[in-house]
C-alpha cells in the first residue's frame, strides 16, 4: 500500500517539476524581455546616447533581479517565490497576482463543481436510458442528440444561451459578479455540452458489465431487470469516478470560454485577459496554478481509486 | 449512419474543390457598397463587413480550414502513434517511462490554456497555434495507442509469434498494426472533429489565421467584432463548422458500430421481466 | 422403485439462427429427471449440452429459436407454445445453476457475504441478521474450512475451486429442486475439482443435472449417464451398467480413450541417457512482490519426455516461458548446449528460436484467423529467414506428418476443429526442425478421444524427428506413464522429480501421492469405488 502511494507521489512531483520548468523556459524565451518592457515605454523613440544609458540601466536591473544567474538557479528562485505565494504583480493592473488568484479561484471551483455534478446527472440519465432502451428508437434518438451536441463549438452554445436567456427571456442578468443566482446558466451550459462523453462511457460500461458472466449468474439466480441494472451501475461507478475526476480537474482552469462568455470572474477569465494584454507574469501564474491543480487533483483521485475498486486494493 | 456521413463529407469536399464553379463572387475583394447585407437572392448568405459574399467565403474557406486542420491532425497522429507504439513495446524501459511522464505532463494542462499562453508570448497567428497543436496534442494519441498495443501485446497470438521467432518490427507490422488500425482510425475521426472545434474556438478569441484569407476561423473572429451589424457573419461559418464536425462524428459513430457491434444483452433483457 | 419426475421436457426443437446460418441443435428431444436423481449429460464439446442447461434455466441467447416442445417442473408448465412462462418464479428458487468459470460468475467488487445478503434478501429467505449464520452453515456443510474468512473475502482472493463451492453453497440456500452444473469442474485443477466433485456427489434431497465432457467426472457424481450425440440421446443407462457394457460407438470410444490414456507410451520403460540438453539452475522470477518461481533447478535429458506437473499458479507455465525467452527479469541460468539463454540479448536469443519450440493450450487463439493453414505453418521459417525457396515443401511435409491432408492447405483456422487446429500448431512448431518441443497444457482442453490421438501423434513425431519433449500439465494421469520423468511443482518450487520406478513403488512426496490418489485410476470402473 505504502509503495503504491510513494510511486504515485514521486510521479506527481516529477510531473510538476517538468511542467513548471517548461513554463519557466517558455516565459524566458518571450521575444520581448520583461525587463526591457518594464523600463521602456512602447513607442518611445530613443536617441543613441539615451540608448546606451538604457542598456546600462537594463543590465543593472537584470543584475538586481538576478536575471544573469545560471538558469537553474533562476528556476529555483522562481519556484521558491511561487510556492511561497509571491507571484509578482500584474504588468497592467499592478495588482498582486497571488492574492487576486486566491480571490477568483473559488468562483472557478464553484462553477467546475456544479458543472461536473450536472454533467453526472445528465450522463447518468442518458446512459441508463440508452441501456434500458438499447437497440430501440429511444436509444438512437439519445445518440443523435449526443452526437449533435458534440459537434457544436462550445462558444456557440454558450453564447446562444446567454443571448436567449438574457435578452429574449430576460431572466438572466448580465454582469460580472460571481453571484449564486448567476451560477445556473453557465453550469447548465457546461453540463449539457460535456455530458455526451460521459454518457457514452456509462452506456458502454453498463453494456460491458451486462455481458459478463456474473450478470448471467444473477439472472439465473432470479434477479429482475431493475436489480440487474442496479448491480451494473455499481460496477460502473469505477470508470465514472476516473472520468469525472479528470473532467473536474481540467474544468477548474479550462473553463476559459465559459467564464469569458458569461463574464464569470474566475481564474479562466483572468487567464484570458492576461493573454490578451500580454501580461506575462499573470499568464505565467495562471498556467502554473492550473497545472498544479490538475496534477494534484489527479493524484488525489489516484489515491482514492483503491477505495472504490476492491480488486485493486490488495495489490 | 455512415452512409449519411460519407455523403455529407463528400459533398463538403466537392463543394470546396469546385468553389469557383459554385459562386461568382470573389472571396477576398469585396464591394463596399454591399456591406452587411442579409441573405437575399444575390447573396445566398449575405455579405460581410467588406461587402464580400459570405457563401463564397465559406466555400473558399473550406479550402484552407480543412486541409490545414487535416495536416495538423495527421502530423500529430503520426507522432502520437509512433511514440505510443514505441512506449508500449517497451524496447527500452526508461524510454517508456520518459514518454509516459511526458504524456502525463502534457495531459495535465488543458490545451486551450497552453495555446493561449503561447499566443500571448509568441504572438497570434495560425503557425503558432499549429505548432502548439502538434507539440501538445500528440499526447492523448500516444496514450490511446499505447493502451491498444499493450492489450494486444499480451495476447496469445503475439506471444506465440514471439515464440516462433518473430522480431519486434515484424510483430508490430504483421500482428499488431492490422488489429489496431480500425480503432485508431475511428479515434482519429473523432479527434479531427475536436481539432476543428478547438481551432474555431481559438479563432473566436482572435488567435487564428490573419485575414483577409477566407478561413472559417477568422470569419468567426471577424463576425464577432461586427456582431451587432450583421449576425450572419458570425452564424454561417459556425454552421459550416457544425456540419463538418457533425459529419465527422457521424462517420466515427457509424464506423464504431460497424466494427464493434455491442450485440446487446443477448438474453437477459429479453426474458427478464 | 418409481420416482416422481420433477423435470420433464418433451419434443423440444431448438436451433440457433444468425444472419450467417442456422444450426439445428435439438429436434423432438425429450428428457425426464426424477426426484433426487443425479444424472450426467456427456458428449462432445459443442454439441449442445450447454444449450440444454441454459434452456432449463431460461438464459438462452437471443439467437436461439425454439419451435415446439414443452417443459414442466413439478408438473407446472414453464415452457409451452414457444413461450417461457413465469421464469422469475422459478429461477434460483427452484432451479439453480452453476457456471464453468465460478470466479467469473461472481461480482468482483462484492464480498461473498454481500452476495449471500443480496441473494437471500431478494428471495426473502430470512432476515438480514440471519444471513451470515445461514450462509456459514451452508459453507461448512460443504466442508469448507475457515468459512468465516471465506464469507468476508472477495472472489479474486479465493481459488477457482473455492469459488465454485461457494456458488454451490449459495444455490443450496434457496433449497432448489434441481441443480444444474454446466461443466463445473472443467477449468479447475485436479485437487480443486476433486473437492467440488465430492460436494456434488454427497448432495441430498436435490436432483442434479451435470453437464460435462469428462466421463470420469460423470461417473463419480451421477447415478445415471446420458450420452448426447448429434442432438439425440444415443445412450441412457445407470452409471455402472453404462461403464461395464456401453452400447453406442461414441460411448465406447470415450470409455476406451479414458482407459487407454495411461498406456499410450508403450516404450515407457526405456531408460534415458542422462545427458542434459537443457540445464536450468537457480531460476527465480517475481512479478512485483509476488514470487512466481523460486530457485528452480532442473535438467532435461536428450530425447526424453519430461513432464512438469502442478496446480494452477505453481509457476509451470512461467517456467516454460522462461525457457522460451519471453519473460524478462529472470534470475538464474538456463544452459542450452553451453549457451546461457537468459544472458542473451533479444536479438541473439531469437537465433535459438528455431531450436526450441512450443505449443499452447488454446490452439485456436494462436493461429491467425485471417491466414491460410499452409501459410501459418511456414511462419517460423519466414520469421527466422530459413530455407528460402523450400518453405512450402517443408510445410507440406509436416502437414502430412500430422495428418492434415491437401484439401485443408488453403483453408482458414475457423473452419477447422480444435483437434485439427492443434495439429496445425504442432506442424508449425516442428517445421523449423527444433530439438526441444515444449507442450504447455497442449491437450488439456481437448475431448478425451482427441487427447489420445494427439498424444499418440506427439510420440510418433518424437521418434521421427528425434525430439526432446517437455510436457507441462496439471493432469498427472495423462503424464504418469507417458513421461520418462516428471517434475512436480508446487508454489513456485520443484517439489521433487520422479520417474516410473518411484511412482510405481510409491516413493513419493505426500503431495504427489495425493495427486495420484485423486486422479489416477486404471480404468473407469475403478473410478466408481
Amino acid at each position: 500500500m505504502a509503495e503504491f502511494f510513494i510511486k504515485k507521489f514521486v510521479r506527481m512531483i516529477i510531473t510538476l517539476i517538468i511542467a513548471t520548468f517548461a513554463v519557466f523556459i517558455l516565459i524566458q524565451n518571450a521575444p520581448s524581455d520583461p525587463v526591457t518592457m518594464m523600463l521602456t515605454k512602447p513607442d518611445e523613440m530613443l536617441v543613441s546616447s539615451d540608448k546606451e544609458l538604457l542598456e546600462q540601466k537594463i543590465q543593472e536591473t537584470k543584475e538586481e533581479f538576478g536575471l544573469n544567474d545560471h538558469i537553474l538557479i533562476q528556476y529555483k528562485n522562481w519556484m521558491q517565490n511561487i510556492l511561497s505565494g509571491r507571484m509578482g504583480k500584474s504588468l497592467i493592473t499592478k495588482v498582486d497576482i497571488a492574492s487576486y488568484i486566491a480571490k477568483v479561484l473559488p468562483s472557478s471551483v464553484l462553477i467546475a463543481l456544479v458543472g461536473t455534478l450536472l454533467q453526472l446527472v445528465f450522463a447518468l440519465i442518458a446512459g441508463v436510458l440508452s441501456v434500458v432502451y438499447v437497440s430501440k428508437w429511444q436509444e438512437h434518438a439519445i445518440r443523435l442528440v449526443a452526437i449533435f451536441l458534440r459537434s457544436v463549438p462550445f462558444f456557440a452554445i454558450g453564447f446562444a444561451m446567454l443571448m436567449y436567456f438574457s435578452v429574449n427571456l430576460k431572466i438572466y442578468e448580465v454582469s460580472n459578479s460571481a453571484a449564486l443566482s448567476r451560477l445556473w446558466l453557465p453550469a447548465f451550459a457546461v453540463g449539457i455540452t460535456i455530458f455526451p462523453k460521459l454518457s457514452r462511457i456509462i452506456r458502454n460500461s453498463l453494456l460491458d458489465e451486462m455481458g459478463k458472466t456474473y450478470m448471467v449468474a444473477y439472472v439465473a439466480k432470479g434477479f429482475d431487470k431493475r436489480k440487474l441494472i442496479a448491480e451494473a451501475l455499481q460496477n460502473t461507478m469505477i470508470p465514472i469516478f476516473t472520468t469525472l475526476s479528470m473532467s473536474f480537474a481540467s474544468s477548474v482552469g479550462g473553463m476559459v470560454i465559459t467564464e469569458r462568455i458569461f463574464s464569470w470572474p474566475g481564474i479562466g477569465n483572468f487567464g484570458m485577459s492576461s493573454v490578451i494584454t500580454q501580461d506575462y507574469p499573470a499568464v505565467q501564474a495562471y498556467v502554473l496554478v492550473i497545472t498544479f491543480i490538475v496534477v494534484i487533483v489527479n493524484f488525489l483521485s489516484d489515491m482514492l481509486y483503491p477505495l472504490i475498486n476492491p480488486v485493486v486494493r490488495e495489490e | 449512419m455512415i452512409i449519411m456521413a460519407i455523403v455529407l463529407l463528400f459533398l463538403i469536399v466537392i463543394a470546396s474543390i469546385f468553389a469557383p464553379l459554385l459562386t461568382v463572387y470573389d472571396p477576398i475583394e469585396g464591394d463596399s457598397s454591399q456591406r452587411f447585407l442579409p441573405p437575399n437572392k444575390e447573396h445566398l448568405l449575405g455579405t460581410d463587413h467588406f461587402g464580400r459574399d459570405i457563401f463564397a467565403r465559406i466555400l473558399y474557406g473550406a479550402r484552407i480550414t480543412l486541409p490545414v486542420s487535416f495536416t495538423a491532425l495527421f502530423l500529430t497522429a503520426v507522432v502520437g502513434v509512433v511514440l505510443g507504439i514505441i512506449s508500449a513495446m517497451n524496447f527500452n524501459k526508461p524510454v517508456d517511462v520518459v514518454i509516459m511522464t511526458l504524456v502525463d505532463v502534457l495531459l495535465a494542462v488543458p490545451f486551450l490554456v497552453v495555446a493561449m499562453a503561447v499566443c500571448a508570448i509568441f504572438g497570434r497567428g495560425l503557425e503558432n497555434v499549429l505548432i502548439v497543436v502538434v507539440a501538445v496534442w500528440w499526447a492523448p494519441f500516444a496514450r490511446y495507442t499505447r493502451s491498444l498495443v499493450l492489450s494486444l501485446k499480451n495476447s496469445q497470438m503475439v506471444l506465440s509469434a514471439m515464440v516462433l521467432g518473430a522480431s519486434y518490427p515484424v510483430i508490430v507490422f504483421r500482428e499488431i498494426l492490422p488489429n489496431i488500425f480500425t480503432s485508431l482510425f475511428i479515434y482519429l475521426t473523432f479527434e479531427f472533429g475536436n481539432l476543428i472545434l478547438t481551432l474555431s474556438t481559438l479563432s473566436f478569441f482572435g488567435m487564428g489565421i490573419k485575414p483577409p484569407l477566407p478561413e472559417w476561423g477568422n470569419m468567426i473572429s471577424d463576425g464577432r467584432s461586427y456582431m451587432t451589424q450583421s449576425y450572419h457573419m458570425l452564424l454561417w461559418p459556425i454552421v459550416a463548422i457544425i456540419i463538418t464536425v457533425l459529419a465527422l462524428n457521424l462517420l466515427g459513430e457509424g464506423l464504431r458500430d460497424f466494427s464493434n457491434p455491442y450485440d446487446t444483452l443477448a438474453t437477459e433483457m429479453e426474458d427478464v421481466k | 422403485m418409481k420416482k416422481n419426475p420433477v423435470v420433464k421436457i418433451e419434443d423440444l426443437t431448438l436451433s440457433y439462427v444468425t444472419d450467417k446460418r442456422v444450426v439445428n441443435v435439438y429436434e423432438n428431444f425429450s428428457l425426464v429427471i426424477s426426484e433426487n436423481e443425479k444424472i450426467a449429460l456427456i458428449g462432445q464439446s459443442g454439441n449442445g449440452k450447454s444449450t440444454l442447461a441454459k434452456f432449463l434455466t431460461g438464459i438462452l441467447p437471443k439467437s436461439a429459436v425454439i419451435k415446439g416442445g414443452t417443459y414442466s417442473l413439478e408438473g407446472v408448465d414453464i415452457f409451452k407454445k414457444e413461450k417461457f412462462l413465469e421464469l422469475n418464479k422459478v429461477r434460483g428458487s427452484k432451479i439453480a445453476f452453476i457456471f464453468q468459470d465460478a470466479t467469473e460468475s461472481l461480482n468482483p467488487i462484492q464480498t461473498i457475504g454481500r452476495h449471500f445478503e443480496e441473494l437471500l434478501g431478494f428471495h426473502q429467505i430470512c432476515e438480514k441478521e440471519e444471513v451470515r449464520s445461514l450462509a456459514i452453515e451452508k459453507l461448512e456443510s460443504l466442508l469448507i474450512k475457515d468459512a468465516e474468512k471465506v464469507y468476508d473475502s472477495y472472489p479474486h482472493q479465493l481459488s477457482g475451486g473455492m469459488c465454485q463451492r461457494v456458488c454451490i453453497a449459495m444455490c443450496l440456500c434457496l433449497d432448489p429442486i434441481l441443480l444444474i452444473g454446466d461443466e463445473p469442474t472443467s477449468s479447475l485443477d485436479v485437487l480443486s475439482a476433486y473437492e467440488v466433485i465430492e460436494n456434488l456427489r454427497n448432495l441430498e434431497g436435490i436432483s442434479v443435472l451435470l453437464i460435462t465432457h469428462d466421463i470420469s467426472v460423470a461417473a463419480k457424481v451421477a447415478d445415471r449417464i446420458l450420452v448426447l450425440d448429434k442432438g439425440e440421446i444415443c445412450e441412457d443407462a445407470p452409471t455402472q451398467i453404462l461403464l461395464a457394457a456401453p452400447k453406442h460407438e461414441y460411448t465406447k470410444s470415450l470409455i476406451d480413450s479414458y482407459n487407454e490414456i495411461p498406456n499410450v507410451n508403450e516404450m515407457g520403460g526405456e531408460t534415458i541417457e542422462p545427458s542434459p540438453i537443457l540445464r536450468i539452475s537457480g531460476v527465480s522470477k517475481s512479478y512485483g512482490s509476488f514470487r512466481v518461481l523460486s530457485d528452480i533447478n532442473l535438467e532435461v535429458y536428450r530425447n526424453e519426455i519430461l513432464g512438469i506437473i502442478g496446480e494452477s499458479g505453481c509457476g509451470k507455465s512461467t517456467l516454460s516461458r522462461c525457457i522460451m525467452g519471453v519473460e524478462e527479469n529472470v534470475a538464474g541460468e538456463i544452459f542450452y548446449e553451453d549457451v546461457d539463454l537468459l544472458k542473451l540479448k533479444v536479438r541473439k536469443r531469437r537465433k535459438f528460436s528455431p531450436e526450441i519450440q512450443m505449443i499452447f493450450q488454446n490452439s485456436r487463439a494462436v493461429l491467425n484467423p485471417r491466414r491460410k493453414v499452409l501459410d501459418i505453418v511456414q511462419e517460423p521459417l519466414f520469421y527466422n529467414g530459413l530455407y528460402k525457396g523450400h518453405r512450402e515443401e517443408m510445410a507440406m511435409a509436416l502437414l502430412g506428418d500430422v495428418g492434415i491432408d491437401e484439401s485443408m492447405y488453403y483453408v482458414r483456422p475457423t473452419e477447422l476443429s480444435t483437434g485439427q487446429c492443434q495439429r496445425v500448431a504442432i506442424a508449425r512448431a516442428l517445421v523449423s526442425k527444433p530439438k526441444i518441443l515444449i507442450c504447455d497444457e497442449a491437450v488439456s482442453s481437448l475431448d478425451i478421444n482427441i487427447q489420445l490421438q494427439i498424444l499418440k501423434l506427439l510420440l510418433e513425431l518424437k521418434v521421427r524427428y528425434n525430439l526432446t519433449i517437455i510436457m507441462v500439465s496439471h493432469d498427472i494421469r495423462v503424464l504418469q506413464n507417458y513421461c520418462n520423468r516428471i517434475a512436480i511443482m508446487k508454489d513456485s518450487r520443484i517439489l521433487e522429480i520422479v520417474d516410473k520406478d518411484s511412482l510405481s513403488k510409491g516413493l513419493v512426496h505426500p503431495y504427489t501421492e495425493n495427486l495420484l490418489n485423486v486422479s489416477c485410476s486404471k480404468s473407469l470402473e475403478t473410478v466408481l469405488q
